[in-house]
């Protein structure tokens, strides 16, 4: 399978007044075209550190990212903005819409800001509306909708320029079980028909589970991971045992000793 | 998606839309920056033109003019007529001569008015005398009934403007009586022309008759005032060769002689408004600077606010210069919508000012012309400033991370320059100071110099603010809390946590307030000076003047009156500087005050720089003769002192005299010498004299004695008696409505100001509506979260009213400073303890009235919804 997305080596170290922080040291880590990959660890383990420099938001301190054929750690910023606008689609925890436009509009805003004619993109952006079930609500505000409503405009948001990969950081962090498990389906509907390559930060097990496969990051490090198999119920103790067996390693094992 | 946005620029018109208080408060303040702009340049433009016309139209379509090389309007023979005549290129050389008098019913109603240009009469009717057969040729008169003026130039027949004529109901084929130097003359109303042309002198008080009944009139026989020459066709089409004739006919005539160009009589007037006009342009332009914080404060808010999104928008791909051009173009809709009302509103104002601008500056304003020039210039002023004031927050929007999407909550942004704005801040507030009192710039420059450092100071005072902000508010808290309770402690610390905000707030009411303070205090300086001035320099009791040249007998008569103790007689002639290089005359030109050394000292007394001189030793002095006292503005002008020499031009050449004291003086804009009338008859040939200043016994009223010398000989001599009081009180009127003009602009920078201080509590109370839920929920009754708001606001009234105080001072300073460059006056810096008192109420007064909506807003949080608020 073709791979989209590359981490080589990927170190981030920043510094929090006198002490050196190391979020990440030298992470490896690809996803394959049309994957859905679960990116998981307890706080502090680097997950959402790895999302940001995935997305170009964030630079590395040492390392290679390659995404879609473009080197982001050898790019400017005005470069990795275009990259960013073309090639990834963001859903967050908070869902991040603007409060004055439309939840048409904000699913229409990445190609607003890349200067193309809507008119052009009508029949999908109306697609994108009823895949995520909005296309009655689609004049309303964010303020308007529901927060399950909101996380859906911004999936289909995420996914207005066909991007390469869709990075969601802990999309269902802020929403109820229910609604939390009708945005997974979504996604991975996406990934099923749309064939979206995703690469999603969570710490619920439940939610990793409809992945096809699940990264395990400790410490900064890449300790392990896991492929599904389709059985949610068995996928989520798999996932749940592994993470519990992980954690004791951790505990037991010797510090990292950072160069 | 037809009706939704169309491209991602128009982002920022729904940003705008989305906050339309803020917007139309931001919006507000760039209309009132720009209509005081636009309506004082409408206003000048106004009197300048109104001037020009005069002169323009009076000079009809001659080419070149001809006048006295002292001063225009004073005489000189009219042997030199046959001179110009002769001269190649000269096609008509015509002469005119002119003079005021009054209408012999008009006599008794004769006084004195002032105004900024100098004091004139208020009623007086100009004789303007022609050669009837040739003016024609020159000047356009339109005949509205009669017929115009006989051939012969000595005919009694007078044209009159139809308007002055019906206002005094003087009619057509009758006669009418002026005054004249032996007595009255009669003179047949032949015609009637319209208010235009030769017709807008003297704003229609204006009689035309033949050159030689004008001559007799005046007493001026034999003698012109004014050539006005037309040249030869070819000539006149090539300003080069106009330019040889000026010079050839200046060569020709000599000394004693100048060539003009007609426009330059409207010049030389509109010089005399210059310094009035400035200060009005340069307090306009304070208030759109403050407008230019009230933007750049909303702009900075504005970003913080939107922190998150602008992060969202870098997230999902927007460049940083996608970023910085979304807020450029929402300044760019601000300033177009503020500045398109401004411009609307300033037309408007500018009729409302234009009235009392006409009074204070004795110009009749024709109607008001809206230059499509200048509405364009206020238009892209507008722009123009809101642009640059939005640079720096835009900037800083640029540099926003798209992490920031990722926060829960919004960073604050720092203040401008981070933390050692306060160090740039002192280091502009030495360059401003330094660039005033301590590097001496060529004068040409100073007044631009001194206006940039105006604004070069008060960014600087801005930029200190902020570290003032924590122990000030430190130092408030106990009186906040004595003041608004629990609440009012609380409010003032808030102050500290936006405390970049806080501080642009502080800086824009601190702007405000200076302005005014400045004002006021400029303003009394002023008055109390010129109030010093004309009690001790001036002194008696009553002044008795006439329009006609009285004889030095005459105080004779006075002194004789019972009520009567002492009488002195003063004769004014404008004279000339002895021209120095290429110096034009009006810099050159100094009112002479000739005074009689034996009894003026009786009366009133000098006011000298130097407090050791004493007026009798310099009265001793002038007797002696050639020996002048010169005015502050005259040693500062022509950097002398007491022992130098001041060379003046005279009927006798080039006089030097010598230089025995330096005065106060506050006549003629300062441009003002003082001699005996011995030199002045010596030198001028002038005898007659202008004003007798009289003290009385003991126990006589001024008033009742003024009306009774008037009656006793106003019939026969034309005399008007006015009391010290009433002249003291016209030109302190004059005065407060001068500054009067200021004061309103003064206060239209503190209007914008409060606009600020809205918009600064509306952000912040909207920032913090989970907080304020917090508080309710916590059992704070929406009383005490008004007042918290209120505290706020008070705490930021009162230091920008601090800051204000120190500032104004300064600014008063400056002013002064300026008035003296520009205007000529020098004037002592007075403190004004009530202005301190009056600015720091008014930013009290503004802080609490501006946060009145914010407190109410506040109040009202519903507590669910602020507490879900993210």
């Amino acid at each position: 399978m073709m791979t989209i997305l590359e981490a080589r080596r990927v170190t981030k170290q920043y510094r929090m007044g006198e002490v050196t922080v190391h979020a990440l040291s030298g992470v490896d880590f690809t996803v394959a075209k049309g994957e859905f990959v679960a990116i998981m660890g307890p706080s502090g383990s680097g997950k959402s550190t790895l999302l940001h420099l995935l997305g170009g938001l964030d630079s590395v301190s040492d390392g290679e990212i390659t995404l879609a054929g473009h080197r982001l750690t050898q790019l400017n910023d005005n470069q990795v903005t275009l990259v960013r606008r073309r090639n990834i689609g963001f859903i967050f925890q908070f869902f991040n819409l603007l409060p004055m436009l439309t939840a048409e509009e904000n699913v229409a805003l990445p190609l607003l800001i890349d200067g193309q004619n809507l008119n052009a993109h009508r029949e999908h952006i109306d697609h994108l509306l009823q895949l995520v079930g909005l296309a009655d609500r689609r004049h309303h505000k964010p303020d308007q909708l529901s927060g399950g409503e909101q996380q859906r405009v911004a999936i289909a948001r995420a996914l207005v320029t066909n991007p390469a990969i869709v990075l969601a950081d802990e999309p269902t962090g802020n929403l109820d079980s229910k609604t939390g498990e009708e945005i997974l389906r979504l996604l991975r509907r996406s990934c099923d028909e749309l064939h979206q390559t995703i690469v999603m930060v969570t710490h619920d097990a439940r939610a990793a589970s409809f992945a096809d496969r699940v990264v395990f990051l400790m410490d900064g490090r890449v300790v392990g991971q896991l492929r599904t198999t389709g059985d949610r119920s068995a996928d989520i103790r798999a996932i749940q045992r592994y993470l519990r067996e992980s954690e004791e390693r951790a505990v037991l094992a010797p510090e990292p000793q950072h160069p | 998606m037809a009706s939704t946005l169309s491209s991602f620029h128009a982002l920022a018109l729904r940003n705008l839309s989305s906050r339309p208080v803020r917007t139309s408060l931001t919006a507000l303040g760039i209309m009132l920056g720009v209509a005081v702009v636009l309506a004082v340049s409408i206003i000048n433009d106004g009197t300048l033109a109104s001037i020009h016309h005069i002169f323009d139209e009076a000079a009809g379509r001659a080419d070149l003019m001809i006048t006295n090389s002292g001063v225009i309007g004073e005489p000189f023979t009219d042997e030199i007529l046959s001179r110009i005549r002769r001269l190649p290129g000269v096609q008509l050389a015509l002469p005119v001569v002119s003079g005021r008098t009054l209408l012999a019913s008009e006599a008794d109603k004769w006084g004195l008015e002032v105004s900024v240009g100098g004091t004139h009469t208020a009623n007086d009717l100009l004789i303007f005398g022609i050669d009837p057969a040739h003016d024609r040729q020159v000047r356009d008169y339109e005949l509205v009934a009669g017929r115009f003026l006989p051939a012969e130039i000595d005919s009694y027949s007078v044209l009159l403007v139809d308007e002055y004529a019906e206002d005094k109901k003087l009619s057509l084929g009758k006669d009418i009586a002026v005054l004249s130097a032996t007595g009255q003359e009669k003179l047949r109303v032949v015609g009637l022309i319209a208010k235009s042309g030769p017709g807008l002198q003297n704003n229609g008080a204006v009689a035309i008759m033949p050159l030689k009944t004008a001559q007799s009139l005046l007493d001026m026989h034999g003698e012109l005032t004014q050539i006005d020459v037309l040249a030869n066709p070819d000539i006149a089409a090539s300003p080069r060769k106009l330019e040889a004739l000026k010079e050839d006919l200046a060569s020709a005539l000599g000394h004693g002689y100048q060539v003009l160009y007609p426009a330059a009589r409207g010049q030389i007037v509109a010089r005399m408004l210059a310094s009035y006009q400035t200060g009005l342009s340069f307090f306009s332009a304070v208030a759109l600077f403050v407008g230019a914080f009230l933007i750049y404060n909303t702009f900075t808010m504005t970003i913080v606010e939107r922190t998150r999104a602008i992060g969202m928008l870098r997230l999902v791909g927007a460049t940083q210069r996608q970023i910085v051009m979304l807020v450029l173009i929402e300044a760019a809709v601000l300033g177009i919508l503020g500045s398109l009302a401004g411009t609307g509103f300033g037309i408007l104002l500018a009729q409302g000012l234009s009235r009392s601008v006409a009074t204070v500056t004795n110009t009749e304003i024709r109607a008001l012309r809206i230059p499509l020039d200048g509405v364009v210039w206020s238009l892209l002023t507008g722009l123009g400033v809101t642009l640059i004031s939005a640079l720096l927050p835009a900037w800083r929007a640029r540099s926003i991370s798209p992490l920031e999407a990722l926060r829960s909550y919004a960073r604050p942004l720092g203040a401008p320059l981070g933390r050692t704005g306060w160090l740039w801040g002192c280091l502009l507030i030495l360059l401003a100071y330094l660039a005033l009192y301590r590097i001496p710039f060529r004068p040409e420059v100073q007044v631009p110099i001194g206006m940039v450092s105006v604004f070069v100071l008060l960014l600087g005072a801005t930029l200190v603010v902020p570290i003032t902000i924590g122990p000030a508010e430190r130092t408030l808290r106990p009186a906040m809390r004595i003041l608004y309770g629990g609440a009012g402690q609380l409010g003032a610390a808030n102050m500290r946590r936006a405390w970049a905000r806080t501080a642009l707030t502080v800086g824009t009411l601190m702007v405000g307030i200076a302005m005014i303070i400045g004002i006021q205090t400029m303003t009394h300086s002023f008055e109390l000076d010129i109030n010093h001035w004309v009690q001790t320099a001036i002194g008696g009791d009553l002044y008795v003047r006439s329009p006609l040249p009285m004889r030095e007998e005459f105080g004779t008569r006075l002194l004789s009156d019972p009520a009567v103790a002492e009488v002195s007689p003063i004769t004014y002639q404008q004279v000339q500087r002895a021209r120095q290089g290429n110096s034009d005359s009006f810099s050159n030109t100094i009112l002479f005050v000739g005074i009689d050394p034996q009894t003026y000292g009786r009366i009133a007394s000098f006011v000298f720089e130097d407090s050791s001189q004493d007026t009798a030793q310099a009265l001793k002095e002038l007797a002696q003769g050639g020996r002048l006292l010169i005015s502050v503005t005259v040693a500062d002008r022509y950097a002398l002192q007491t022992g130098d020499t001041l060379a003046l031009e005279t009927r006798r050449g080039v006089v030097q005299f010598q230089v025995v004291g330096v005065v106060v003086d506050f006549s003629s804009q300062g441009y003002v010498v003082t001699g005996s009338r011995a030199d002045l008859a010596r030198y001028f040939g002038e005898r007659t004299v202008d004003q007798f200043i009289v003290r009385l016994k003991p126990g006589y009223d001024p008033r009742v004695e003024a009306k009774r010398l008037e009656d006793h000989y106003g019939k026969s001599r034309h005399i008007a008696v006015e009391t010290a009081a009433d002249f003291r009180a016209k030109v302190t009127r004059l005065a407060a409505q001068a500054f009067a003009l200021f004061d309103v602009l003064g206060l239209t920078g503190v209007v914008i100001a409060a606009l600020g201080v809205v918009n600064t509590l509306l952000m912040n109370v909207f920032e913090r509506q989970r907080e304020i839920g917090g508080l309710r929920s916590l059992g704070m009754t929406r009383g005490q979260v008004a007042r918290m708001i209120l505290a706020e606001s008070g705490a930021m009234g009162i230091i920008g009213g601090v800051f204000g105080m120190f500032f104004g001072l300064f600014l008063a300073r400056v002013f002064l400073l300026g008035v003296q460059e520009i205007g000529g006056y020098t004037v002592r810096y007075h403190l004004l303890p009530q202005a301190l008192g009056v600015g720091w109420a008014i930013a009290l007064i503004v802080s609490q009235l501006a946060a009145l909506y914010p407190a109410q807003k506040a109040a009202h949080v519903r507590i669910v919804e602020a507490i879900q608020h993210e």
